[in-house]
């Protein structure tokens, strides 16, 4: 049994872990990012591609068009997400494998 | 009893919902035996099949395969489902072989009732084209616009929501518009409709009056719009009060969830698949699930960009069925572009809650495109559409 000073690291430890792992491709941010590549596709000439683009980026730009007065679909659709789930979004985005 | 895959998830229906749940699921859980059921050996889009009635694209633009290479590890197998035996988890083919699932996913669209509309027929639709599911009738209409005499009329006929593709009819009237104003220049288009309202009615009817001036007229359900009674080889249609004699007719007959549905039980009097919101599974069958045009799933219209979203988040609640883990509430969203002219559209789009079993519509992010548009945005929502079907067929089909 661990002293508790020593404990406390540990699990300090491994919540930073946590962290640093990628989101799960199963969670709730997950099936809401699913819906993007609808739309969101590697060759759009207006509509842009998300990928390879890392989620503080993504996370930005997803918060600055919730900010701004648009017109497109997506200056709507972006309301729908808190900065909680614009956050999730970001990161399941950023961690995503290309489909085969 | 011992299993080599982590289970069996066998689909039946390769569209946009069928095709994209087999690919996510597959791609998401590679030790899941992933069946794709589809009769035929390639697909042809519906979405941006108004474009090639008015000439303006081809058909074959609109067709799409089952490569081997966009469908790795998914067993595509091309025959027609008869019957479902929910008892026993097993579909049955129209050539008698059997395939057994843990789940079942049912994406089979819709079917026209040909037969609904007195007078109306499979016959019938030679004569006044249907042209709702994209192929030899997305031709016939086009090849009957362009016969027509210049001042032809038009008469497009609006069955009793809710129908695939809200906003298709009016789509179909404005390009159809659009193609007579410069080959047909004193032709009409009469819309009667057996509904008081449609998607996007403000931006539709502005644009029409804007671009077409009188050339596009539309008559609703409670003004004598709704059509009773056809007689496809004599061209006439009946309302209650008139009878119209159009040089072209495209009649849009009432629809219902795909045949396999009500074979394996999941469709109720409605004609169309209530599920639960969170998983798509039946309410009416165990382990089998319904997505895309054949489910139930108000207020999300029935579209294309629905029927895909649908087929990812019912793929992620599924692989987490097969791992025993409880599946999760989300926010699915759709969007519908629709061409007022060539190279000019509007768009409606939602975003949907699915705590609860039942989908809430989330108000902030839900509209039209704006009445009073800003310069170039028209023009810029038709190159997201496009980029749209790029993106879905190509997410759909590899």
């Amino acid at each position: 049994m661990l002293k508790p000073n020593a404990m406390v690291l540990l699990v300090g430890l491994m919540a930073s872990a946590q962290a640093d792992t990628q989101p799960d491709p199963l969670g709730a941010t997950a099936a809401m990012a699913a819906v993007c590549s609808g739309c969101h596709g590697e060759s759009g000439l207006t509509v842009p591609s998300l990928a390879g683009i890392d989620a503080q980026t993504l996370e930005v730009q997803m918060r600055q068009l919730r900010d701004s007065d648009g017109h497109t679909a997506m200056h709507r659709l972006i309301k729908a997400y808190d900065d909680e789930a614009i956050r999730g979004i970001a990161q399941a985005l950023a961690s995503r494998r290309i489909a085969p | 009893m011992t299993q080599r895959s982590a289970g069996r998830l066998v689909i039946v229906g390769g569209g946009f919902a069928g095709a994209t749940l087999a690919r996510y699921a597959k791609s998401l859980a590679p030790d899941l035996s992933v069946t794709l059921i589809e009769a035929k050996k390639s697909y042809l889009a519906c979405p941006m099949s108004n474009l090639v009635i008015a000439g303006q694209r081809e058909l074959d633009e609109q067709r799409f395969s089952y490569q081997p290479r966009g469908f790795a590890g998914v067993n595509v197998v091309h025959g027609m489902a008869q019957d479902v035996d929910a008892a026993n988890r097993t579909v049955t083919l129209a050539d008698g072989s059997r395939v057994s699932y843990d789940r079942l996913v049912l994406a089979p669209g819709v079917a026209l009732k040909l037969d609904a509309l007195p007078g109306y027929s499979e016959q019938g639709a030679k004569h006044m084209p249907h042209a709702w599911q994209a192929g030899e009738q997305t031709l016939l209409l086009r090849r009957q616009l362009q016969a027509m005499p210049e001042d032809g009329l038009v008469v497009i006929s609006v069955p009793p929501a809710p129908y695939r593709c809200p906003p298709g009819p009016y789509e179909r009237a404005s390009l159809m518009a659009s193609y007579c104003q410069q080959a047909k220049p004193k032709a009409q288009i009469l819309i009667l409709d057996s509904n008081d309202r449609f998607s996007k009615q403000a931006l539709f009817q502005q644009g029409w009056r804007r671009r077409y001036g009188d050339r596009v007229r539309w008559q609703s359900g409670s003004n004598d719009g709704r059509v009773i009674r056809v007689e496809p080889k004599a061209m006439q249609l009946h309302t209650d009060f008139e009878t119209y004699r159009p040089d072209v007719a495209n009649v849009i007959p009432p629809q219902q969830a795909g045949l396999i549905a009500h074979r394996a039980g999941v469709a109720d009097r409605t004609g169309w698949c209530p599920v639960d919101s969170v998983t798509f599974e039946s309410t009416l069958q165990p382990n089998i699930h319904v997505v895309g045009d054949a489910a139930i799933a108000a207020p999300m219209p029935k579209s294309a960009f629905a029927a895909n979203a649908q087929a990812k988040v019912c793929a992620i609640a599924l692989v987490r069925l097969f791992r025993g883990l409880t599946p999760l509430p989300t926010t699915l969203a759709n969007t519908c572009y629709s061409y007022l002219a060539p190279g000019h559209a509007i768009s409606v789009s939602g975003a949907y809650h699915t705590q609860g079993g039942g989908f809430t519509s989330i108000a902030e992010a839900s509209g039209t495109s704006p009445l009073e548009s800003p310069e170039g945005l028209a023009a810029r929502e038709a190159s997201h559409a496009m980029d749209w079907f790029r993106a879905i067929t190509e997410e759909t089909f590899g």
